[in-house]
């Protein structure tokens, strides 16, 4: 990205000062989304979201794999997000690293709960097959297509679509004949159960740029930021995440009001997101013959 | 495994000969100077063109041309099954080298001396023919930057069947990829892999050819319709 001028530089912190952004919105305004579901054809569940110019993919894949001997009766679930270079060509080769494992591990966080699974946005049990021998394991690839600021925000809501547009193959399992046999896995080819996503949270980002903070801000103002701190809000209003960016050290009070912003614009977020997921979903059942 | 059917028909439902559907769009990433996502039947890729701009290591810089460089990468969820791709594996770097080879014969690079393009090419789904895909859509990608060429660059891959999807790759006949120059009708790209008699090599490789021809006929429409909206646009067209 070109450089800003002072100029342009003053302009951004004034009019965040004054509630009135570049692009006309209000510091607590999030702009218009969209979400397209099934995507990669060839997943078992994906979703693009473009929120202004920001444009991010995510995929599901679901294998069968081993559970863990601490969880055996749990499937697992891992994050991965990918820069593309097309978004910016400091992502070339090994550029986007950073940012990339930025991205995984702080929606690994919000996403994935304790280290018992417990917390998790998806109820973990439901991917077990066999237990302690067989489970799903989900792998959610998100891919940054192009970037216009609040990339975390962008890839929660694509991952929480994806995950409501994921079909698990149903699975018969024919017992072992005795204890040292492997059980039988028959996967159904078109029978599919679907996750229930009710619990996983979106995530809102709160940028601070001088004494006010802004949601969802594009490349220009987080070029401005000083710190941000991201909050990851589930349906029922509770905090499943927190990440704080950014060199600046914020007062403890400010950061519980910037918690209780996020909370106030991401329940009405999350209720945007749903009913847009439902008309995504709607969408695609209307294409299919 | 039967690739044709009693009745003529291919896996897909294809002639022997045909192409599968192509789609094509220009500009779908803000950012970039040029963009274009080129869909050949289930292959899907997108192509970024970022230029030209100052050369990033001066040591680099070439005092009579653009430099040109290209990256090619995979996403993770491209193909059915999911390995982990490292980012500098062979068969990324050799695409990448192929296809900047191919755009640079292309480019009026002598216009833009001192400068650098940069050209991406994210897979999103592979079924075969990733390489062609790939420089179709950088020749929309590179047209839409307005940046000059002296040809439209398309390429097509050919085996005893034409432009085959994965599972007719997968079986392990012949392979050619062309690049054709169409309008000079020049070849810019050959490859190929496995082995095929000399006279039939001659039918197979004019075969991808066609194909290269039919996909220069759609991208011209493609720019033409591009070119009306802008137009419109700017009111210079009602």
């Amino acid at each position: 990205m070109v450089g800003l001028s002072l100029g342009e530089k003053n302009f951004i912190q004034g009019g965040i000062a004054q509630d009135i952004r570049s692009d006309g919105r209000g510091r607590q305004h999030f702009r218009s989304f969209s979400i397209e579901t099934g995507v990669i054809p060839q997943a078992n569940g994906s979703a693009r979201v473009r929120i202004g110019s920001t444009d991010v993919i995510a995929s599901v894949k679901a294998d069968l794999g081993k559970p863990s001997p601490y969880q055996p009766d749990q499937g697992k679930i891992e994050i991965s997000v990918e820069c593309s270079p097309i978004a910016d060509p400091e992502f070339e080769r090994r550029g986007g690293e950073q940012l990339s494992m930025e991205l995984s591990l702080a929606l690994q966080r919000t996403l994935l709960g304790g280290k018992s699974g417990a917390g998790a946005g998806i109820d973990l049990s439901t991917l077990k097959v066999v237990e302690g021998k067989t489970c799903w394991d989900l792998y959610i690839d998100g891919l940054v297509l192009s970037y216009d600021g609040n990339l975390l925000d962008a890839l929660a809501i694509a991952i929480k679509a994806a995950l409501s547009n994921t079909g698990i193959p149903k699975v018969e399992v024919v017992p072992a004949a005795s204890p040292d046999q492997q059980a039988d896995i028959n996967i159904s080819d078109d029978e599919f159960s679907y996750l229930d996503t009710s619990g996983v949270p979106v995530i809102v980002t709160l940028t601070k740029v001088g004494r006010h903070y802004i949601v969802d801000a594009t490349l220009e103002e987080e070029s401005q930021m000083s710190s941000a701190v991201s909050v990851a809000i589930n349906r029922l209003g509770h905090i499943c995440g927190l990440t704080k960016r950014g060199g600046a050290a914020l007062d403890p009070s400010i950061i519980l009001d910037m918690i209780s912003v996020a909370q106030h614009v991401g329940q009405r977020l999350i209720m945007l997101v749903d009913s847009e997921i439902a008309a995504a979903e709607a969408r695609m059942a209307d294409d299919q013959p | 495994m039967e690739y044709i059917s009693p009745e003529g028909l291919r896996l897909d439902g294809r002639r022997p000969l045909e192409m599968r559907q192509l789609h094509a769009q220009l500009g779908v990433v803000d950012k970039a100077d040029g963009s274009a996502i080129f869909e050949m039947g289930n292959t899907k890729v997108i192509a970024a063109v970022y230029g030209p701009h100052e050369v990033q290591s001066k040591n680099q810089q070439l005092p009579d041309q653009a430099l040109v460089r290209c990256e090619y990468s995979m996403a993770n969820f491209s193909t059915g099954d999911r390995p982990r791709r490292s980012k500098g594996d062979r068969r990324a770097t050799e695409i990448s080298l192929v296809i900047r080879q191919t755009m640079e014969a292309a480019i009026l690079t002598h216009l833009m001396p001192r400068t650098q393009i940069d050209i991406f090419v994210q897979v999103l789904q592979a079924d075969g023919g990733t390489r062609a895909a790939c420089i179709n859509a950088a020749t929309l990608a590179i047209a839409d930057a307005g940046i000059p060429m002296c040809d439209l660059v398309t390429s097509c891959a050919a085996g005893y069947l034409n432009n085959m999807n994965y599972m007719e790759d997968s079986a392990g006949g012949p392979d050619v990829t062309v690049g054709l120059m169409t309008k000079m009708d020049k070849l810019t790209l050959l490859q190929m892999d496995s082995k095929l008699p000399m006279d039939i090599f001659e039918t197979v490789m004019q075969l991808a050819i066609e194909g290269c021809k039919a996909i220069v006929r759609y991208i011209q429409n493609i720019l033409l319709e591009n070119t009306k909206q802008l137009e419109y646009q700017r009111g210079l067209r009602s």
